[in-house]
């Protein structure tokens, strides 16, 4: 990170750390736990789906949010140079703003399917996987994911912050904010099978959270060593959940 | 609003990474850092109402990790046959000042730029065998990379709708990467290096 990065930067660990602070408390406090406590199948109230939304959309933002740092600095200091010569220039915050857009429509997406799970009784009111089947299939899924042409162009875009930005540049706060979707997109579409993963081990466990968010990251940063062969793995590990 | 300009050019670029250089993909360069020197010969192109065409330019730079994590240190170069309307013109894009891609996006990497340099340049355009002197100071040589049981002169062309300084180019062997000047120097023989032809514009 160069220097006049660090506010961009500094806010951005802000973020994150408030996100994951926000995951730790709620794990022994708050709303999660009352919904943890009710029984499965029951129908859950707006508050209660209001709950897992907000907690999914904080969850993402914890986990994305760093590895998705170097394509916002960059963009940061595009801007910011165009704020030093006097030329018009937009807020970060805008690109952000869009990029968490994306993320907040699949948590919506996530809080229904983890709704629809705990209704079925695949997932428990502790929000972990309670059936094999769900477990293999999910892991299965992920890892033949991992080989589709679509991860590898999702990855290549959201992994290449200077061809990104070189050839998707979009002028004004407008072209920022679908910046910012646009690489939210190529985001969600590299990491939503790793995602459902989090029902596997339990949504609201913090090691598993953290693992997951240390894979997405090291994928970005090493695509050709980690993609390919983390797909084997998963539909091993699949495999041996469904015998 | 800012003044429009378009550039279309012969390319030639050389580098520390190898053949292919996986930078231009997705990867982390091959030693973990960026050492490059790249120039243009500008075939036609317009800064407002200033012709542009005839002209070379080109840059040198060092990142201590890929390129987009910055911290860079470049120096610009700048045909001397320039007028100073021209010269103008060049620094305002090279420098990303003009805005359009790429320059901007590339000066944003760069923490340290070098005072520009005036110097004559003297390319010998020949695609996969081109080569380019940019003063004293850079000399960057292509040749085509060698089949290795053959000896033979491979053909190995990439397009790559989402590259950031070429859509397609030839993908060759920089023979020579020599760059030496106060704040830079590196030599990178026998490394990874393009020849394109490539079309700019803000």
């Amino acid at each position: 990170m160069t220097r006049d990065q660090l506010p961009i930067g500094f806010g951005l660990a802000a973020i994150t750390a408030l996100g994951w602070i926000f995951l730790v408390r709620d794990m022994d406090s708050g709303t999660i736990c009352m919904l943890m406590m009710s029984p499965s199948s029951h129908r859950w109230s707006m508050a209660e789906f209001g709950a897992v939304f907000g907690m999914w959309s904080i969850m993402m933002v914890a986990m994305m949010i760093p590895s998705a740092s170097p394509m916002i600095l960059l963009f940061a200091t595009v801007n910011r140079r165009r704020q030093m010569r006097g030329t018009l220039f937009v807020p970060t915050a805008i690109f952000v703003a869009g990029y968490l857009v994306v993320w907040t429509a699949f948590s919506l997406l996530a809080t229904l399917v983890q709704g629809f799970l705990q209704w079925a009784e695949l997932v428990t009111s502790s929000m972990v996987s309670a059936s094999p089947v769900l477990t293999g299939v999910l892991l299965i899924l992920c890892g033949l994911f991992q080989w589709t042409p679509l991860k590898r162009r999702c990855l290549e875009g959201c992994s290449t912050p200077l061809a990104f930005m070189t050839t998707h540049w979009r002028e004004g706060k407008s072209g920022a904010f679908t910046m910012g979707l646009h690489h939210g997109a190529l985001c969600v579409g590299c990491c939503w099978a790793l995602m459902g993963l989090l029902f596997v081990a339990g949504v609201m466990n913090l090691w598993w959270i953290g693992l997951l968010s240390l894979v997405v990251l090291a994928e970005k940063l090493a695509p050709r060593v980690l993609s390919k062969p983390l797909g084997p793995l998963l539909v091993a590990g699949g495999i041996w959940f469904l015998i | 609003m800012a003044t429009k300009w378009f550039l279309e050019a012969d390319f030639l670029q050389g580098c520390n990474c190898d053949y292919g250089c996986p930078c231009e993909f997705q990867a982390p360069p091959t030693m973990g850092f960026c050492e490059s020197t790249g120039a243009w010969r500008i075939t036609n192109g317009m800064f407002g109402d200033i012709c542009l065409a005839g002209l070379g330019i080109a840059f040198a730079g060092s990142w201590p990790q890929a390129v987009h994590l910055g911290n860079g240190t470049a120096m610009l170069f700048v045909d001397e046959r320039a007028t100073p309307e021209q010269r103008d013109a060049l620094r305002l894009i090279l420098t990303g000042e003009a805005g359009g891609m790429p320059f901007e996006i590339i000066a944003a990497t760069v923490s340290n730029m070098l005072p520009i340099q005036y110097v004559p340049f003297e390319f010998h355009l020949d695609r996969r065998h081109s080569r380019v002197a940019i003063g004293e100071s850079v000399q960057i040589g292509l040749v085509p990379i060698l089949n290795a049981r053959h000896g033979s002169e491979e053909n190995v062309r990439v397009v790559h709708s989402g590259g950031f300084l070429f859509r397609s180019a030839d993908v060759v062997a920089a023979k020579t990467c020599d760059v030496k000047v106060d704040g830079l120097q590196f030599a990178w023989p026998n490394k990874a290096g393009f020849f394109a032809q490539v079309r700019y514009e803000n």
